[in-house]
Parts: C-alpha cells; structure tokens; sequence
C-alpha cells in the first residue's frame, strides 16, 4: 500500500469524506475504496483510520450514522448533515486558497527559484 | 484464522480512549477486515495469505492505535483531566452527599421533634443520627474509594492520581466526622466535627485501597504469566 506523509494530511481525509457522502451514504468500507479510486490511490491511508475521521465528524454533528442489516450483517451507513454540508463548503475554500496560494509559489512566481 | 483485536483494545485503554468508542471502532475494523478478507479472495489471492494482506491494508495496530488516541474527544476524563476525575471529583463528592446527609438527619430530627414535643424524642431517633453519621464518614467514603477504584481499573488508568483520590477520601472521612447531639427538654441539638485519630484513619484507608490494590497485583500477574 501507498503510505502518504502525515504532515501533509492534516484536515485532508475530513475534507474527502464530507464531500464523498455529500452524493449518499455510504459504509465504512465503501469511503475508503473511493477514496482509492477518486484520488489514483495518490492518497491512501491504513484503511482502518478513517473510522476515528468518521466518529469525530459524526461527533461534532457533520454526519450522522445508521445501523442497517445488509445481506444477514449489519452495517453502518454515514451520511452528510447539513451542518455537514456548511462545514464542507468552508473547508473547500479554504484548502482550494491554500493549494492556490502554495502552488504560486511552487511554480508561480518564480521569484526565488524553487523549481 | 481470525484476527485477535485484544491487543488493539488493550492498547486503546491504556491510551485513555473511553471504552464505548473504543468498542465501536473495533466493531467496525472487524467489519472492514471482513470486507477486505473478501475482496482479497475475489481477487484469486493465495488462500494463506489473505489475511495478512487484508491486515496489512487494515493498518497496523499501532497506526489505528495512534489514530484514536490522539483525538482528545474520545478521551476519557481520567485522562483528559485526571485530577479532576480521581480527585476533586470524589472530594466533591463525598461532601456534597455527608452535608445531605447531615441535613437530612436534621430534617428528620426536626420533624420527629415537631410531632413529640421537646424532651419526648423516641429512642430510636439516637441509633437513626449515630447510623447516618457512621454511613457518612466510614462507609461513604469507601464506597467512592471502591468506585474510584472499578473506574481507573477498568479505564487502565495510570495508578497516581486514583491512589491520591483514595487517600484524599479517607482522609476527608476521618477528619469530617460529623456528630449530631440531639436536642433535650432544655438543651439545643447541635452538629459538630470530631476528627478521629490516626488509627481510624488507617482502618479507612485500608478498607478503601485495599480492593484497587488487588486489582492491581492481579494485572500485574497476569501481564507477567501473559509474557
């Protein structure tokens, strides 16, 4: 598996999970593979992470949770809340300010030659 | 073969994550192990390897460990704020229930004295004071101790601050020793503080660490027999 550095990580698997259920609910497992497959497994984690992401969100009220019974197990089933949908349109202005601003000067500016 | 979560959980404890989310999170790698589980044999994968790949991609227990511990909202309070849970919370708590049952004793007294009349109190109401005040400052105080102890033995709670809420129970139960002197025909009834001495002190203590420090002993033996 692909290990991305966690220095670069922060707030980037909330990110990705609020705007994976704002299309429908999804299970565990079925976060984790899209996440694989939305990002070419550029980004991916030890799959089991994401639950300690998906209690804390549900926690501060931006998702919330559903047991169901699904092919005779039982399953979790998360799903975006309003407040979830707020919280999702603020953190994608701001990671979209922070990419904006880091790729200036990546390859922007060029003022100080770092690439 | 299926995967143990023993040491995850045991780990979870030791880090301070309360035991519901714990439980929870380990409910759902469970579910997510199985998923894998079946997607690697979908894949045609080596039979005996299947599991360890569907580990693999889980996470190490160390990394899912880490993951929940370092969020603080799943944090128990006896790790969060541990002088606050094991030891002002109990000392609050040990007051607030001997003032209650001071003034419910007083009530009681003035009740009983309102319906007899000065001077024609029943005999039991003495034995009622004196019980209520022995249950106040000897058996209260080793029942939060017991309490205290199940909490921090169940949590794995470090054993420094549980141990300093232990002694701070004895100790507030044998120097807050309330007794009551019931009111006579010419005489008030009055409350007052009798500490006792140390050897009363020392039978509290005892009675109230004694079970935690089993508790303890009988980890610890089982870690050692464990290794």
């Amino acid at each position: 598996m692909a290990t991305t550095n966690p220095s670069f990580m922060n707030g980037v698997p909330e990110l990705l999970v609020l705007r994976l259920l704002r299309g429908r609910e999804m299970y565990g497992y079925e976060i984790v593979q899209a996440i694989r497959e939305e990002t070419a497994e550029v980004v991916s984690l030890g799959e089991g992470v994401v639950y300690p992401v998906l209690h804390a969100l549900e926690r501060s009220g931006a998702i919330s949770s559903q047991r169901r019974p699904v092919g005779g197990r039982s399953r979790i089933y998360y799903s975006l809340s309003p407040k979830g949908a707020s919280r999702l349109t603020e953190l994608t202005e701001l990671w979209l300010r922070i990419t904006g601003a880091v790729q200036q000067v990546l390859v922007g500016s060029g003022r100080a030659g770092l690439v | 073969m299926r995967a143990s979560f023993e040491p995850l959980w045991d780990r979870l404890l030791e880090g301070g994550v309360r035991r519901r989310p714990a439980r929870r999170y380990l409910a759902e790698l469970r579910d997510h192990l199985d998923d894998l589980i079946a997607e690697e044999r979908r894949a045609m994968n080596d039979p005996r390897e299947v599991e360890t790949r569907a580990l693999c991609r889980l996470g190490s227990f160390e990394m899912l460990a880490d993951a929940m511990i370092e969020r603080r909202e799943f944090q128990a309070w006896g790790r969060k704020a541990p002088v606050a849970a094991y030891l002002v919370a109990p000392a609050v708590a040990l007051a607030a229930a001997t003032a209650l049952t001071v003034v419910g004793v007083v009530t009681t007294v003035e009740q009983v004295r309102g319906a007899a009349g000065p001077g024609n109190l029943p005999s039991w109401l003495g034995e009622f004071a004196t019980g209520m005040m022995f249950f106040s400052h000897a058996i209260l105080p080793v029942l939060l101790a017991w309490a205290l102890s199940a909490v921090a033995f169940r949590n794995r709670s470090p054993w420094l601050w549980p141990t300093c809420g232990i002694v701070a129970l004895a100790s507030l139960g044998s120097i807050f020793h309330p007794v009551l002197t019931l009111p006579s025909a010419t005489t008030r009834g009055e409350v007052a503080v009798s500490p006792d001495g140390i050897g009363a002190f020392a039978v509290l203590l005892a009675m109230a660490a004694v079970p935690y420090a089993a508790l303890l002993l009988w980890r610890a033996a089982r870690e050692r027999h464990a290794e």
